[in-house]
């Protein structure tokens, strides 16, 4: 499919771009595949934990006063399931999705920062590991994934459970800033010569804007969560009361943080959606820029809509109505896109292909959720609903209609790509239909259930408030969402051994990623793509008609590791960008500073010990080559 | 794209019409005022003008607009009463001004709406919106103190109620107790008026107030109430003493 | 870029300032810490809006003379660092193996003169919200600032050793812009800290 590239140069890319042998080659590794790989696995494991989590709730609330689980059990699973869902598999999962697909996308043989790109792997691995090592043995956080002061404070909750929860939670917003920063300029700087912004696949567009969105909303989690650890460890006041604190501070720096990130996650999905409309529609999407423009407009948007998490906290009615009136507004956005997909897919002629099919289950999950959030954004309303479990329904329609069916779709999209393996098409199909009944029979009751008074996060409730039936409907059908994720699952395996070669473009697609190897070699491309238009393997003049042309990029008498810098709007050739190579500096950084920041909650010395040690592994990291090494 | 822009600023226009109706309608309560504290996991009801202190049934006169001042001793609550108003938290170190206009006399379930620990889940409460002569009347008897104990075993239930520390946290107004009350617990002036036990969580019977007593974790697992150890015939006694309260 | 293969090898290796992806890194730290300080500064005066009296009278308002003096000579530490930059893009060295120490020696003189004045307190992180609030600002600013010593004292050695050379300045570029923005924001944290107790009500 490519320009003939002579076989050495060939040998000697695989060579200069591998990684080391061994357990300690593996644990060096930088390849952006590689992460992305790391971060979509370790992720999909951290989903498969989260979901098993809401099946025991779910059993425990199936009646009233069943005690399958106690209170302390049940208020601890509850935490642990929004902080995974949250913090553990949406946004490191988009991100590894980022990770592994971008350098595809635009052309380039790894990201910009490889080594950084591994760092906040082992961030997101260690902060990770060592909230379920709390949980599995007994000390998980217990105080909601929003973990509210005081109620979270030292004088209300002297357990470590939410030491655990204040620790990891601002290691992992620490992963989230490296990669968010990391997808940032990788898309501003290396993309394909002639790939100008406005040739940008969507995808590669929702991805630059989830990661500015990112590197705007989490650093107010990370200063919340280190008041409230110098609360609970240095005796702060922050939230409280009697010294002068304030419980509600919590609430909006949580909420600051906590709005967009339910955009930061549903944004890159309508990415995953638009490449797979535009690919099984069989046209140009129609609409590029309302898309675009729709996508910054919810991102801008998304930031000034955290009050309405806080209608009830009682707050002055004139400011609640500018907020309801924002949220309101974001419907108007989300609206246009849908238009655009609906459009595209009328006028194309549609393939319903596994992939389509989750997008079509998608765009009806979604539209619900999308009215029931029109409803809670006005603000009497909101006051009945608010922390019912109108509320749960509402938040899992937009949440696995928005995020997780558009990455379902994705996945059966790209996994020819990163495996080399067509998967299965039936079963595909029986998961989806799975998936889709058992979502909509669990969570559609809800609704009900919170307008006939059933709070949010309750253990348990009395007989005689007739709310056994409708229970017991979405638990039993909890069971068949389960399952359908559990086909799922053994289709990735099943297929993967059943090895139906996909080829390098078993779809057709219109991006760059489809132009190379399934699975793609470790430079990505043999010789770098240049771009004359927004659909290159679409566009008879592009790339896809005579073979590639473009940059080999390789000298056998220097061997760097290269890739293409270009310019940020116009992707005009610009720097012979050399990439630093594998290195375990990266995990050495990683395992210091979580020294310092997860030692804090046992010893408070092991915060200076921590910064000694990742002062050591940054000097390390980030030396500069010899003047006689360096190109 | 231009109708969705109409739909959604007319709903726009409704919430703020809405909004504007409920706090222009608080404003003029002709009620009485009621002090709601939120504890965990049970509410305490002051009336101040009446001196009346009562827990988790909250009586109120049907057809006035009583005003709820909300406020938080420990951690946040919130309050909610789906048939009556949507809910309103009740913060530490804030209060908060809601007001229950319930046209028809009832009894209307609430729950706290904010999680707030182990026993969240079952922290209910009664509104008992009363005619207000019948809620003058409950108000008029709520006000008295506890009567002395009528017999031999009331009084030595009375005697257990001090030695077993539970007036640390339990006031009983005139039942003799030493007032040290720290309103950890709900005042037990006027037990035996009320319908329930744990908070909206059992019916007040002589068996759950026994079961209560001994050991409140097998009712409600979490509640701040530590088990007792008594005697069968003791634990008779204090169920006695405290049903005599009226 | 008109058919056949695109000849890069003209291409340089090294780019400096915006066209280098290393600055834009940077920027993007820059712009996640100034946001966590922007937060401690809102958390301040959301503290000081739902206080009576803050600071508390117990505390009181903070004395003005040294801190100001110490900020003059945080924000004057920036030109030895930006002489050196400018020098080093011109192909000299020299410059900032004289500016950077200079530079080093006052954020010390800088710390110093902040742990002296808070030892002087007799109030402190966990004294109320206020101690809070302000220890907040000061402790996270005075750690950057011994990141930044510690930094610049590796940008040194790197120079010396030629790891950083006039033709491939952007580590030095790089702890520059870090440099500037740890001393500029200290200006808003000094406003906040000192002159806002003074001037509004």
């Amino acid at each position: 499919m490519s320009r003939a590239v002579a076989e050495t140069v060939l040998k000697g890319l695989e060579r200069l771009w591998d990684r080391p042998p061994g357990f300690v080659g593996w644990l060096s590794a930088v390849n952006h595949k590689a992460v992305g790989t790391r971060y979509i696995v370790t992720a999909g494991i951290f989903f498969l934990l989260a979901g098993v989590q809401a099946l025991v709730m779910r059993t425990q609330l199936a009646q009233p006063g069943l005690e399958l689980l106690t209170p302390e059990q049940y208020n601890q699973l509850f935490t642990m399931h929004g902080a995974t869902m949250m913090f553990l598999f949406a946004v490191p999962m988009m991100e590894g999705i980022g990770i592994y697909l971008i350098p595809l996308m635009t052309g380039a043989r790894d990201m910009v920062f490889p080594r950084l790109n591994a760092f906040g792997y082992w961030v997101y691995l260690i902060a990770g590991t060592t909230l379920y090592i709390g949980f599995f043995f007994g000390h998980a956080p217990d105080a909601g994934w929003f973990n509210y002061p005081p109620f979270s404070g030292p004088a209300f909750s002297p357990g470590v459970g939410i030491d655990f929860w204040v620790t990891t939670i601002t290691f992992i917003e620490v992963a989230a800033l490296v990669a968010a920063v990391e997808i940032l300029v990788t898309i501003l700087k290396v993309r394909a010569a002639g790939m100008s912004m406005g040739r940008a696949p969507l995808f590669v567009w929702s991805q630059l804007i989830m990661a500015i969105m990112i590197i705007f909303a989490m650093p107010p989690l990370i200063l919340a969560s280190v008041m409230l650890g110098l609360d609970r460890m240095l005796g702060a006041h922050f939230f409280n009361v009697a010294a002068g604190g304030d419980p509600v501070l919590w609430q909006h720096l949580f909420w600051i943080f906590g709005h967009p990130e339910v955009y930061i996650i549903l944004i890159p999905a309508l990415g995953i959606v638009s490449a797979v409309i535009t690919i099984f529609s069989r046209r140009p999407i129609i609409g590029y820029t309302p898309i675009v423009a729709s996508m910054v407009a919810i991102g801008f948007l998304s930031f000034g809509l955290w009050v309405h998490h806080m209608f009830t906290v009682g707050l002055p009615i004139m400011g609640l109505n500018f907020f309801a009136a924002a949220s309101m507004m974001i419907a108007i956005p989300s609206g246009v896109q849908i238009f655009c997909w609906m459009a595209t897919v009328w006028k194309g002629r549609p393939i319903m292909a596994a992939p389509m099919l989750y997008v079509l289950g998608f765009v009806f999950i979604f539209v619900a959720g999308g009215l029931t959030g029109v409803m809670v954004a006005s603000v009497p309303f909101d006051w009945q609903v608010h922390d019912s479990h109108f509320i749960v329904a509402h938040m899992h329609y937009v949440l696995v209609g928005g995020v997780v069916f558009p990455l379902l779709a994705g996945f059966h999209l790209w996994y020819p790509k990163i495996t080399g393996y067509m998967l299965s098409e039936r079963l595909s199909k029986v998961a989806f239909w799975l998936v889709f009944v058992g979502f909509n029979v669990t969570f559609f009751p809800l609704h009900e259930l919170g307008f006939r008074g059933m709070p949010r996060r309750i253990y348990t409730y009395l007989p005689d408030l007739g709310w056994g039936n409708l229970n017991l409907l979405a638990t039993a059908s909890a069971f068949v969402l389960g399952i359908g994720f559990a086909v799922f699952a053994f289709n990735l395996f099943w297929s993967a051994a059943r090895r139906r070669h996909a080829g390098a473009d078993p779809w057709g697609g219109d991006t760059l990623e489809w132009a190379t190897a399934s699975p793609p070699a470790v430079y990505n491309f043999a010789t770098l793509p240049v771009v004359r238009g927004r659909y290159p393997l679409w566009e008879p003049a592009g790339i896809g008609a005579d073979g590639i042309e473009g940059l080999e990029l390789y000298d056998p008498e220097e061997p760097h590791r290269y890739t293409l810098g270009t310019t940020i709007m116009d992707a005009e050739p610009q720097q012979r960008r050399p990439l630093p190579g594998p290195s375990i500096w990266p995990l050495a950084l990683a395992v210091a500073l979580a020294v310092a920041v997860i030692g804090s909650m046992m010893d408070l010395t092991l915060v200076p010990i921590g910064a000694a040690l990742a002062f050591i592994a940054m000097v390390g990291w980030l030396m500069p080559p010899k003047p006689e090494d360096s190109p | 794209m231009f109708i969705p822009a109409v739909i959604l600023a007319g709903l726009t226009a409704v919430t703020i019409l809405t909004g504007a109706r409920i706090s222009i309608a608080a404003q003029d309560a002709d009620g009485p005022t009621v002090e709601v504290i939120g504890h965990q996991f049970w509410w305490e009801a002051r009336y101040p003008d009446a001196g009346v202190v009562t827990a988790n049934e909250i009586h109120i006169p049907a057809g006035q607009a009583t005003r709820l001042r909300l406020m938080s001793n420990d951690v946040i609550h919130s309050l909610w009463v789906p048939r009556l108003h949507g809910k309103l938290d009740l913060t530490p170190g804030r209060v908060g001004d809601l007001v229950l206009r319930p046209g028809e006399p009832g009894v209307y379930r609430g729950f706290c709406a904010e999680f707030c620990g182990a026993q969240h889940a079952l922290m209910g409460l009664l509104i008992v919106a009363q005619p207000p002569d019948e809620f003058d009347a409950w108000l008029a008897e709520q006000a008295r103190s506890a009567p002395a104990p009528v017999d031999p075993e009331r009084a030595r239930g009375l005697a257990l109620f001090t030695r077993h520390d539970c007036h640390h946290c339990h006031l009983i107004r005139g039942g003799g107790t030493p007032d040290e009350s720290q309103a950890m617990g709900p005042d037990l002036t006027h037990l035996s008026s009320r319908s329930t036990l744990g908070a909206v969580t059992v019916d007040n019977t002589s068996d759950n107030l026994a079961r209560w007593i001994a050991d409140p974790h097998r009712i409600k697992p979490g509640v701040l109430m530590p088990p007792t150890q008594l005697a069968p015939d003791e634990l008779q006694a204090l169920v006695r003493y405290l049903e005599g309260l009226p | 870029m008109n058919g056949g293969v695109l000849d890069v090898r003209k291409l340089p290796a090294h780019t400096t300032g915006i066209d280098a992806p290393e600055w834009w890194g940077i920027v993007g730290l820059v712009v996640i810490e100034a946001i966590v300080f922007t937060g401690a500064m809102a958390s301040y005066f959301h503290l000081k809006v739902v206080n009576d009296a803050w600071p508390p009278a117990f505390i009181g308002e903070p004395e003005l003379l040294l801190p100001t003096a110490n900020t003059v000579i945080l924000l004057l530490s920036t030109i030895p660092v930006w002489i050196g930059v400018r020098h080093m893009k011109r192909g000299n060295e020299r410059t900032a193996l004289i500016g950077l120490p200079i530079a080093m020696a006052m954020l010390v003189v800088f710390l110093s003169l902040k742990v002296y004045e808070y030892a002087g307190h007799d109030w402190g992180v966990s004294t109320h919200a206020y101690g809070s609030a302000v220890m907040l600002m000061t402790g996270l600013h005075m750690a950057h600032v011994g990141a930044v010593i510690l930094k610049t004292a590796v940008i040194i050695q790197y120079i010396r050793s030629g790891r950083i050379e006039p033709r491939r300045p952007v580590p030095l570029e790089a702890n520059a812009v870090y440099y500037y923005f740890v001393a500029g924001i200290w200006v808003p944290l000094y406003a906040t800290i000192y002159l806002a107790p003074h001037l509004l009500p």
